[in-house]
């Protein structure tokens, strides 16, 4: 009974003497919806973009009324010579304590981008409240403009970019959604390089882009400039390289097997203008990639296959008859063959292996790949690319003829 | 103390009227001898004890005895029972047995120049009828509940068993009260060990009263250091029923409705008798939810401590915000915040059991609006937190057994605590003792968390889910293993009803 009553005790005195541990009240966090990583000269700046809840919350008036004419989010920045050091002199400015787990975007600014990253992913595998699933963009500017701005309708703005992100690549696949984990697995693959995408302001008739800074933003159906989505930022190691177009990346997109669901329009076979064009909505796509050593140059063999369904047809041919169908699937073949040929010569160009086949060089012909790798850049050049496409059209849609005028 | 001299009637009388401390419904009826008008029979009885009809109809065989000029048998008892026409007959020797033969309802007959007295067992007086269970109610069922009156609730139960192998062990307990209880159960189905034991542990008791079963409870149970009840009480004969017919004990206790069934397992306080009423799939879902019901009201205020304070990362953010939201302004950590909730939340219970019924509606309105809507729009209370803690005390009533749920109501506040002081790490620095004491309770030696440790995968047909009637054939196992066939083995999905 003793022993009872003295392990009793022992157990309410750790409760009592540990004083709640570690305890943080929810209105003690400044919860960051998005986090800009800039630097100038050997310094960091950190943009913070904190949710400020109660402008969230549209429910009965408990602590804070919902009020729209409240920002819904908080940006400042902060300098230091280290990133953290700078998280931590936020609190000179700010009341809170900054709380990163629920962030959900990371723009990192250009000259950081230029200068290297290793330490901002160092930063996010190391730190317990930082998460490495946090999904990054670059721009080609500053990280805490892009902060700034608002996305209406969305009263997150970070939140939102990673919307914007996760969205486009499950639904168009034009660009993928990179995670700081993916960029620290490209730090130690063969080929060393990764695309990571860039968002940027678009002026729509040389709009303002200090309009979309404030909650006036929101009250407009148009507004006057966008965060958008634009090109994609090349990393070799953890340093950008360089740029490349869209219609470049997507090419290389399908190379690496990234795309999963997309629309591709193509030209009518035996078009008489540039207007007969179709679109194919590809529902599975597969990519199969296999080097071949041929002397001292490699071959790499690519296998794509596509199925899908015609979802838009201005082609003034009978659908109903398998030759059409093959026709029609032989231009698509030869659309994303194009789009591959573009791709790799972007990524020649550069100089990077953006279509990662040193990984499977090296998987297939190890020891050739220790002689290859140390001028492996120069050597992308003489890769030579064998590229045949399988595309199925499985269905026409509702319609078999076209609703256009001269009808076959 | 030897047979009663039955020289003097008066003297016998009086010294019986001493015994009792000269209280006012000690009754004495003096008959004559008609002839020579001496006092030949007198008929003691306590008033409100004994059945006023049936007293009349014994008086007048008395009287008509003491009209008879016959030769007398020196036996009382051979002279008058064939004459009393009413209850059960027995011999008084001694004073004391007199005294307590009136107490316990009996009518005492001593006549003069005759040895010893007879007592006349005719029990009455005030009784309640047989009402619905308030305790314990069903909307599939029989609707009749336990009274105070030991003999009506045995008849409940032996009009539902009408098997000779129902067998019924009286005994007397507490030196004042003396309080009839009753041993039930079924020879032939009931394990041998746990009825010897529970004869044993019922022997031990030397009390100076029985007012209720708790008290019995409390003294037979195996240990006293647990919130968990390890003896089941029920107000309702179907459930004593069917628990002697899986092999349990019942206990019945005068004066109270409420009947003890023992051992019990954990899970068996999450049944219902309606659940074998209604139809199996809508009874297993059921069940479910009372399991669910189990978890949100041990755990939830806890989790929603651990999660707002200490481990954010592990809300959606979307939810973090509307929460952050909703603690805007409010004055109190979280930990806090919830302890009064919940401990305004067992003021208003308790108050709602104790005051009068008029009143009720009144402490509704009270609580609803002044503590629930008015402390949100204070800025007191965040309304996330009122919602918790509205859902566990509803969850807690889903718990069939009042017992268990208590139980987890105590557990609750001590998780709140560690929750509050060590996040999700302290709930489960709360959880794994609590598991550790189940598996470690035992209910007359049975296991409590039976068929999940030790592991036993035939009483799972009748756990979370409760099988059709076509496939539960065997009784549960272990304390209803020494008759294990409910329903022969051959028998398989209906066969017999095909044809």
């Amino acid at each position: 009974m003793k022993k009872r009553y003295l392990s009793l005790c022992a157990l309410t005195a750790c409760c009592l003497l540990s004083g709640c541990w570690d305890r943080r009240e929810l209105n003690q966090l400044g919860i960051t919806a998005a986090t800009g990583i800039d630097r100038s000269g050997n310094e960091w700046t950190v943009t913070y973009q904190v949710i400020v809840p109660s402008a969230m919350w549209t429910g009965a008036s408990g602590g804070g009324t919902a009020s729209s004419s409240q920002s819904s989010v908080h940006v400042f920045s902060s300098r230091g010579s280290t990133i953290r050091e700078a998280a931590s002199r936020a609190n000179l400015e700010f009341t809170r304590q900054l709380y990163f787990s629920h962030t959900d975007v990371l723009v990192l600014g250009k000259e950081a981008a230029r200068s290297g990253i290793s330490e901002i992913l160092d930063l996010y595998l190391r730190s317990f409240d930082a998460r490495e699933t946090v999904l990054v963009t670059v721009t080609d500017g500053e990280a805490s403009r892009i902060l700034r701005q608002f996305v209406p309708p969305e009263k997150l703005p970070g939140t939102a970019i990673a919307t914007i992100l996760t969205t486009n690549q499950e639904t168009s696949g034009s660009m993928p959604a990179v995670r700081v984990f993916d960029i620290v697995k490209s730090l130690y693959a063969d080929s060393n390089a990764i695309l990571v995408p860039e968002i940027g302001i678009r002026r729509v008739d040389g709009g303002d882009e200090k309009a979309l800074e404030g909650v006036d933003a929101f009250k407009t159906a148009v507004v006057p400039t966008k965060l958008r989505l634009m090109r994609l930022g090349v990393f070799k190691g953890d340093k950008q390289v360089g740029w490349l177009e869209r219609n470049e990346s997507y090419g290389l997109d399908w190379l690496n097997g990234r795309i999963k669901k997309t629309t591709i329009a193509f030209p009518c076979p035996g078009a008489k203008s540039d207007q007969e064009r179709g679109t194919y909505q590809v529902r599975t796509a597969s990519t199969r990639v296999r080097p071949v050593k041929s002397g001292d140059a490699f071959q790499m063999k690519v296998r794509v296959k596509v199925k899908g369904a015609l979802i838009e047809s201005s082609c003034a041919r009978r659908l109903s008859a398998p030759s059409t169908v093959e026709a029609l699937e032989k231009s698509i073949e030869s659309v994303v063959i194009e789009d591959i040929r573009r791709g790799w010569a972007a990524s020649q160009r550069l100089h990077v292996d953006l279509a990662e086949f040193a990984d499977k060089i090296h998987r297939k012909y190890p020891t050739a790949w220790n002689k290859a790798k140390q001028d492996w850049e120069q050597r992308l050049d003489q890769v030579d690319l064998d590229v045949r496409v399988q595309a199925t059209l499985e269905n026409t849609g509702m319609l078999t003829n076209t609703v256009s005028e001269n009808q076959p | 103390m030897d047979g009663l001299d039955n020289g003097d009637l008066s003297s016998i009388v009086e010294e019986l009227r001493c015994r009792l401390g000269g209280s006012s419904d000690f009754i004495v009826r003096l008959i004559q001898d008609e002839r020579n008008r001496i006092d030949k029979y007198a008929v003691c009885y306590i008033d409100g004890l004994v059945d006023k009809s049936l007293l009349a109809f014994l008086l007048e065989a008395v009287v008509a005895e003491a009209r008879e000029d016959a030769v007398h048998p020196s036996d009382l008892a051979a002279s008058l029972a064939s004459r009393v026409p009413v209850g059960a007959l027995a011999d008084a020797a001694t004073e004391d047995s007199l005294v307590q033969a009136m107490l316990n309802g009996e009518v005492v007959i001593i006549g003069a120049g005759r040895s010893g007295g007879l007592s006349v067992a005719i029990p009455g007086g005030p009784s309640r009828s047989i009402e619905e269970p308030s305790s314990q109610t069903v909307v599939r069922g029989p609707k009749d509940g336990f009274t105070e009156n030991l003999a009506d609730n045995l008849s409940l139960v032996r009009r539902r068993l009408r098997t000779p192998d129902l067998r019924i062990e009286d005994r007397i307990l507490g030196r004042y009260t003396r309080t009839k209880i009753a041993v039930v159960y079924i020879h032939g189905i009931v394990q041998p060990v746990i009825l010897d034991e529970l004869r044993r542990r019922l022997d031990k008791i030397d009390i100076d009263s029985i007012l209720e079963s708790g008290y019995i409870e409390e003294l037979i149970q195996d240990t006293a250091w647990t919130p968990f009840p390890t003896i089941q009480n029920t107000e309702r004969p179907d459930s004593v029923s069917a628990y002697l017919l899986e092999g349990h004990a019942a206990v019945l206790v005068d004066g109270t409705p409420f009947a003890l069934l023992l051992p019990v397992t954990f899970f068996k306080f999450f049944l219902s008798s309606e659940d074998y009423y209604q139809r199996h799939d809508i009874a297993s879902f059921v069940r479910m939810i009372r399991f669910f019901s189990f978890f949100v009201s041990l755990l939830l205020p806890s989790l929603y401590i651990a999660v707002t304070t200490f481990q954010q990362e592990m809300i959606p953010t979307t939810m973090l915000i509307s929460l952050a939201a909703q603690r805007e302004g409010i004055p109190l950590p979280a930990l806090l915040e919830a302890l009064l909730m919940e401990l305004t939340f067992e003021v208003i219970r308790e108050a709602g059991i104790r005051m009068p019924r008029v009143i009720g509606p009144a402490i509704s309105i009270v609580g609803a609006l002044v503590l629930g809507q008015a402390a949100v729009q204070a800025g007191l209370v965040s309304g996330a937190m009122v919602i918790i803690v509205s859902f566990t005390a509803i969850a807690s009533f889903v718990i069939p057994a009042l017992g268990m749920s208590a139980a987890i109501r105590l557990m609750r506040f001590l998780l709140m605590l560690l929750a509050g002081s060590f996040g999700l790490f302290g709930v489960l620095i709360g959880m794994i003792p609590l598991l550790l004491h189940l598996v470690a309770l035992r209910s007359f030696g049975v296991p409590y968390l039976l068929p999940i440790a030790p592991l036993n995968w035939g009483n799972f047909k009748d756990l979370f889910f409760r099988m059709p009637w076509r496939v539960l054939k065997q009784r549960p196992a272990v304390i209803g293993s020494r008759n294990p066939r409910r329903q022969p083995k051959r028998n398989r999905h209906g066969e017999g009803n095909r044809t």
